[in-house]
């Protein structure tokens, strides 16, 4: 690790990198996709998801201080000896990680080709850009950069609550259904299957959990606000750009509805603002996501549980194959994927991977089990939900990450068994 | 208690969320695409206040700008083989809207179960979840100030074809719009020309099914609406609109 990383983490650090991890990217392509699924209750959607993701940073806090060490659920199932499903849930987060970085990418080329009045040739060019670019960061050993990423996530966060109550302070409630055909309640819940990828950067910090100073006393309370605070950041943004906007208007410009919000609101001015606010978000996400993922994926091969050949560092510290590795797969998936399919599949892939969290805190936490509980019965629901949405509207994505998943759980061990790996499962 | 107290809160949040609208009013425009129909009637009422009122559009005709008072409209279609389920869609005030009805007039009306889940399931995105039933699609149509440049987007609502791209010609060449599948739209292509060709081919072949030309102020928002073919033949309407000024083209 590099840069400033060498200092422990304070609290207001960590509040501001958790929040940060999960405003970075998603509030700006979700708006357009749960809009279109939840019409005038998309801001119901975001509180269902994020029920499901305070819960889980709780769990998530309260299990890394029962283990007290880096590596989320990776870590919690080693010791509990699942290593199997441990490496499993691993390889499947690697996936996850690649979608997400993916949909950043996605979003960082909309928005600035946006502003620039570019067509696609220049939104794939600056995704292949961000994407190569951050590659080349991290290769350098700049990957973790905490000081500037609490910088930009401030600021990130200062313009969309600027932009939330513009919108709010316009209040006109036909905007919400402007264009559209108003949706029963219910599709709330399919709203949130969709987007529930909004909130998962909030676990990257128990990577980082060695980092953090008196984490036993403040972890969980800082991951929990900062988990509530970004549930009224998204309702906040949900309901304010749609009433800039219009809800149809959102619909169709899914890819870049901040942008079109805010230069409805404040002309060339909002658009400049939203534009750099994007920009900044989403490469601070690709980045801090990256490095993670790559950290991830040594980790676990240095555990054996991958191929020994991503156990590798270069002279900066850095494990560069990951990084070279899941950043190119990652942009070549902006390029050729489209924005629903990229999001929703990711969504599956964390919702599951909060499901068992959650479910490991049920079985191993001694008081206040009944909370977890709540989060796995409401992530099943809503990842049924999802695996319906996609059974039905979108089965080639399904049928891939199906496939994935017999592939992670079935054919990973018998891959292990014949490559060279630290050890041997 | 419980069920007392949730419906009172429901009472409470609904005219909060669907509150008091401003003072301005929606502008529409009804465009008739439907395949094998020489008109079309569409009633149209306000779920507020029950006003309604009938629309006979004919054949590849659009409507004048209809000025709505802010509501959410529930809308019913009779064409020549039967008549639409209702469906109904938010007017907001000072927005400008595109209604298409499109689709093919002998096919059968009725949803099948697996289209209402598809629509369920798929939220607003999904389109032609029943073949060709009679169906409708909202636009937005938001045109800018006259020194900004033009906009143009091509809808696909010609039935039975293969995805349609639309190009522009102009003295300077030939600049794309997008493909579109059936019931999918194009674009937006941004321009200062002041006039151009427009041409629509099916994707990937160098045909010309249909042209028109077409003048382009500053500002305008323009949609391309594709639609016939079972007769043999693509044909263009074309709904434009200016910021200050707002009618059929």
């Amino acid at each position: 690790m590099s840069g400033d990383s060498d200092t422990k983490l304070g609290p207001v650090r960590v509040w501001a990198l958790a929040a940060g991890g999960m405003v970075g990217g998603g509030i700006y392509i979700a708006l357009g996709v749960v809009i279109a699924v939840a019409a005038q209750w998309a801001w119901l959607s975001f509180v269902i998801s994020g029920v499901i993701a305070v819960i889980s940073a709780w769990s998530y806090a309260r299990l890394s201080n029962k283990y007290g060490k880096s590596g989320g659920a990776f870590e919690f199932l080693e010791d509990m000896d699942r290593r199997k499903l441990a490496g499993s849930l691993s390889w499947l987060l690697i996936v996850g990680y690649t979608l997400t970085i993916s949909v950043y990418a996605y979003a960082f080329g909309h928005y600035v080709a946006y502003a620039l009045a570019g067509g696609e040739w220049m939104i794939r060019a600056l995704a292949i850009l961000i994407g190569f670019g951050l590659i080349g960061l991290n290769l350098l050993g700049v990957g973790k950069m905490t000081s500037v990423e609490v910088v930009i996530v401030t600021g990130n966060l200062a313009i969309l609550v600027v932009l939330a109550v513009w919108g709010l302070s316009q209040w006109d409630g036909l905007q919400l259904v402007s264009g559209i055909e108003p949706r029963a309640p219910w599709a709330s819940i399919v709203g949130a299957a969709a987007i529930f990828v909004s909130y998962e950067g909030f676990q990257l910090l128990t990577y980082e959990y060695d980092q953090i100073a008196n984490p036993q006393k403040t972890f969980v309370p800082v991951l929990v606000s900062s988990a509530i605070f970004v549930v009224f950041v998204y309702v906040a943004v949900a309901l304010g750009a749609t009433m800039l906007a219009g809800a149809l208007t959102v619909v169709e410009q899914k890819e870049i509805a901040l942008s079109v919000a805010a230069k409805n609101a404040a002309g060339t001015a909002g658009l400049v603002a939203m534009t750099i606010a994007a920009a900044f978000a989403t490469a601070a996400a690709i980045n801090s996501t990256l490095y993670s993922t790559a950290k991830l994926a040594e980790r676990i091969a240095n555990d054996g549980m991958l191929p020994s050949w991503f156990d590798h560092e270069n002279r900066f510290g850095v494990p560069d194959r990951p990084v070279v590795l899941i950043g190119i797969m990652a942009t070549f998936l902006a390029i050729i994927g489209s924005l629903s399919s990229l999001v929703e599949a990711a969504s599956l892939v964390f919702l599951v991977t909060f499901m068992v969290v959650n479910i490991i805190a049920w079985r191993e936490m001694d008081d206040w089990r009944w909370i977890p509980a709540i989060a796995v019965v409401l992530s099943f629901i809503v990842g049924l939900v999802l695996i319906a949405r996609l059974a039905v509207n979108a089965p080639v994505p399904l049928a891939l990450l199906a496939a994935l998943s017999v592939f992670v759980f079935v054919a990973r061990p018998m891959i292990l068994a014949r490559v060279h790996t630290e050890g041997g499962e | 208690m419980i069920r007392r107290f949730g419906l009172a809160g429901l009472a409470l949040c609904l005219p909060a969320l669907m509150g008091a609208s401003g003072s301005g009013m929606g502008h529409l425009r009804v465009i008739n695409l439907v395949d094998g129909a020489p008109q079309i009637s569409v009633e149209m009422c306000a779920e507020n206040s029950g006003e309604c009122r009938s629309l006979d559009i004919p054949a590849d005709g659009l409507t004048e700008t209809l000025d709505l008072a802010p509501a959410v409209y529930r809308f019913s279609v009779t064409h020549a083989d039967g008549t639409t389920e209702p469906f109904s869609y938010g007017i907001a005030p000072d927005h400008e809207y595109g209604l298409a009805i499109y689709g093919l007039s002998s096919a059968k009306d009725k949803s099948t179960l697996f289209a209402r889940a598809k629509r369920f399931l798929g939220g607003l995105e999904v389109r032609a979840v029943n073949g060709f039933r009679v169906s409708h699609r909202m636009v937005t149509m938001a045109p800018g100030k006259a020194d900004e440049p033009a906009s143009l987007r091509m809808a696909n609502f010609s039935v039975g074809t293969v995805a349609l791209q639309a190009g522009m010609e102009t003295g300077e060449g030939t600049r794309a719009i997008g493909t579109a599948a059936y019931a999918g739209i194009s674009g937006p292509l941004r321009t200062t020309d002041a006039s151009g060709a427009i041409d629509v081919k099916p994707d990937g072949s160098d045909l010309v099914v249909a042209e028109t030309p077409l003048e382009l102020p500053g500002g305008s928002s323009t949609m391309i609406y594709a639609s016939g073919m079972t007769d043999g033949e693509v044909r263009l309407v074309i709904d434009q609109r200016v910021a200050d000024k707002a009618s059929p083209n």
